[in-house]
């Protein structure tokens, strides 16, 4: 009876090792917050992204200069200044796209005029487009307002904690005068505690 | 032996986290309903809508919800907000995802949601524990 317990411990035991060398992998919910480190992650740029977009499109200038209608912006870009390597394009990408799909606002890019300018001059000069579908030089909409921020952080480490503090902070420009017209802070305070027993 | 199964099936629950909460649901013209699937966490949270409101200027849906803890200590949670239109269809679903919140003890906190679109015209706002990855 002893010798059977101790080769079922023994199995038990086994078994663990193995499945613990095994990789799994599967799907996870892209809405869901994650906890995987204290980095700068996922649930961050949907938090702040979607908090700085419901600020923008609540705030009564917002109402304002889109009651004529839908008035043109560019977004600049967000200038990282963390410690860590964090794509702010997708933080103004995101922001970008729930602005134009709230119906409030259009956006030019600016990102692209380069390959425009290459298009609309292949256009006129190549003659290999028919003048009827040719597109104009000269007929794009200017942008009215400029949209851009900075995200900051502060990261205290004394070995055991590590406490990470994120700002991100966005301005909406007019052009045609130079003002700030919005402004709005988000922030984000995460902590990671490293534990005494586990692994 | 039957230490050991105890010892390994205690693990085994502890590894499993409760995804179930409780949520809010309510539409323009009716009272808000509560929904609880999660009898552990409405004993230490309350939840109410302390304001439902059309914007002033492009009559977007607004909601202001109120959670109150009833404990002495924090509570990690992530709350949601789902829109829906008149007929019951959801506006935008992939817009918004779970957002994190520190509930402190015994703290009350009231969180503001507006609908991206003006057609949204009922919400259904959730809460529920972090879960750890």
């Amino acid at each position: 009876m002893k010798m059977t317990n101790q080769a079922l411990v023994l199995g038990l035991l086994a078994a663990a090792l193995v499945s613990g060398c095994s990789t799994e992998v599967s799907y996870g919910d892209a809405k869901a917050t994650e906890t995987v480190t204290v980095d700068y992650g996922s649930t961050d740029l949907q938090s702040m992204s979607g908090k700085m977009v419901q600020s923008l499109i609540d705030n009564p200038v917002m109402t304002e200069i889109s009651s004529t209608g839908r008035p043109v912006l560019f977004v600049d870009s967000i200038r990282n200044k963390t410690s860590e390597h964090i794509d702010t394009e997708a933080l103004t990408d995101t922001m970008r796209t729930q602005l134009l799909r709230s119906g409030k606002v259009r956006f030019v890019d600016m990102s692209k005029v380069a390959a425009v300018k290459e298009q609309l001059e292949y256009q006129q000069a190549a003659g290999m487009v028919d003048p009827a579908s040719m597109v104009r030089m000269g007929k794009q909409t200017g942008a009215q307002y400029m949209l851009y921020g900075n995200l900051a952080s502060i990261v205290k480490d004394n070995g055991k904690v590590k406490d990470v503090f994120y700002q991100l902070t966005m301005n909406l420009m007019d052009l045609k005068s130079g003002e700030l017209i919005w402004a709005d802070q988000q922030e984000i305070r995460k902590q990671s505690k490293k534990k005494t027993l586990g692994w | 032996m039957k230490s050991i199964a105890l010892a390994l099936l205690f693990c085994g629950l502890v590894a499993c986290s409760s995804t179930n909460g409780i949520a809010l649901s309510g539409a323009e013209g009716q009272e808000s309903r509560l929904q609880v699937d999660n009898a552990g966490m409405k004993q230490r949270l309350e939840l109410d809508l302390a304001q439902q409101q059309r914007s002033a200027g492009d009559g977007r849906l607004q909601i202001a919800v109120r959670l109150k803890s009833h404990i002495a200590y924090d509570q990690s949670l992530q709350y949601r907000v789902t829109w829906f239109d008149a007929a019951g269809m959801p506006v935008e679903p992939d817009s918004t995802s779970w957002q994190p919140l520190i509930l402190h003890g015994g703290e009350q906190r009231v969180i503001q949601a507006s609908a991206l679109l003006p057609q949204a015209a009922a919400f259904y706002f959730s809460v529920r524990d972090v879960v750890k990855d």
